[in-house]
């Protein structure tokens, strides 16, 4: 399984170091959302991904271990935005 | 030519008649009315702004009594906007301030090509500061005293944002008092020009204080963004000016604004235009001097980081 944007969205963003407003053109609402939930978004502008591929990936960019803590933490964040409708999982 | 140009008869003759033209800023309106309290506050307070051209206006507003039996029992007064009475009529001593508040309405419901914030908007050295705050913040009243102070007034009530290049566009009018801060300014400044003080309103006593001259001339000159500062006045605290990060700032003011969810990804793209380029503060205040001094301060340092 694949995480993607959902189609449309062209993910206007404004951002400090420790967290981003986001537009959501699918709901029209502004969400504002962690720095790391922003990453992955960023991450999933570029490519398409699946959990583990992002969690190693994150894992280098943040300097942290790719442990069960990160991992749980990176499937909730993906979790939450796809709540949000801003991304979408689909089998590869 | 500006409204001063008229004689006062030819004013009301326009008043009473066809309507008279007058600009503020990007908008043109025609305000027809017989009642003579309304003429002469009006006179009073805007006679430095030009004359608009008709028949062509932005808003076509008029102050009448409403056609019903109640005019003859409680004298009361209808605003009509291109014939139409958005609100309920108000008893007729209140004219004058409900004309105030019915161009207000006039813009925050039409102009939709703007994203529209409940905030004043005031520039010094070329940075405009956006004041979002809720009513009782001291939000006019501080708008007041920077404006006597060298600030250029934009708006005391709305910030108009152009959607192309998030500048500020200017609607210099005159400030809305109420209650206590109507005798803190006319003490603060005895040279300006107030219209008489309207009491019992929605509002409590309300007054208008005329926009400076220097302001209303440069009407057509947008500002650029430089400052978010979200100001609370409270009796006796001590100056603290906190900054807010951008993120914060901007979700608080798309709460502010009339029509952010109204325009969509180009609401997001005006107002991210402008908070990237604002410092964002909030500002807790209780002695009008330092809260100038803090103001110019700021207004030196704007955009720097």
């Amino acid at each position: 399984m694949k995480w993607r944007l959902r189609e449309g969205q062209a993910l206007r963003m404004l951002s400090t170091d420790d967290e981003s407003v986001i537009y959501n053109d699918h709901s029209g609402d502004t969400h504002l959302v962690s720095a790391a939930a922003a990453s992955l978004l960023q991450r999933l502008q570029q490519s398409d991904a699946d959990t583990a591929s992002l969690l190693t990936a994150c894992a280098a960019e943040w300097e942290l271990e790719a442990d069960e803590e990160l991992d749980a933490t990176i499937r909730e964040l993906l979790t939450e935005l796809d709540s949000l409708g801003l991304i979408e999982a689909y089998l590869s | 030519m500006n409204i001063s140009a008229l004689p006062p008869a030819e004013l009301r003759r326009r008043l009473r008649s066809d309507g008279l033209y007058f600009r503020t800023g990007a908008f043109t309106t025609c305000l027809r009315t017989r009642l003579e309290p309304v003429a002469s506050s009006f006179s009073l307070l805007y006679n430095d702004y030009p004359l608009g051209d008709g028949p062509y206006a932005d808003f076509h507003v008029e102050l009448a009594p409403p056609r019903n039996w109640r005019r003859w029992i409680r004298p009361q007064i209808a605003f009509l906007s291109d014939g139409n009475a958005p609100f309920k009529p108000l008893p007729r001593d209140q004219a004058f301030p409900m004309f105030e508040w019915g161009l207000n309405w006039c813009v925050s419901s039409q102009a939709h090509h703007y994203l529209m914030i409940h905030a004043a908007v005031i520039e010094k050295n070329g940075a405009a500061a956006i004041l979002p705050a809720p009513p009782g913040s001291g939000k006019s009243t501080l708008c007041a005293v920077l404006i006597q102070h060298g600030w250029r007034l934009l708006s005391d009530e709305l910030t108009l944002i152009r959607r192309s290049d998030s500048r500020l566009i200017p609607l210099p009018r005159p400030v809305s008092l109420k209650n206590a801060s109507i005798e803190v300014m006319k003490r603060y400044a005895p040279n300006a020009v107030f219209s008489p003080s309207v009491h019992d309103t929605i509002k409590g006593t309300v007054a208008q204080m005329k926009a400076p001259a220097t302001s209303v001339a440069r009407a057509d000159e947008p500002a650029h963004p430089g400052l978010i500062v979200f100001p609370r006045y409270e009796a006796g605290a001590p100056l603290a000016l906190t900054p807010v990060p951008r993120t914060r700032a901007f979700m608080r003011v798309a709460d502010n604004a009339f029509n952010y969810a109204q325009l969509g990804s180009a609401g997001f793209d005006a107002l991210a235009g402008v908070v990237r380029h604002s410092d964002c503060y909030d500002f807790r205040y209780s002695v009008i001097d330092e809260a100038i001094q803090a103001f110019d301060r700021l207004s030196m340092q704007a955009g720097r980081s």
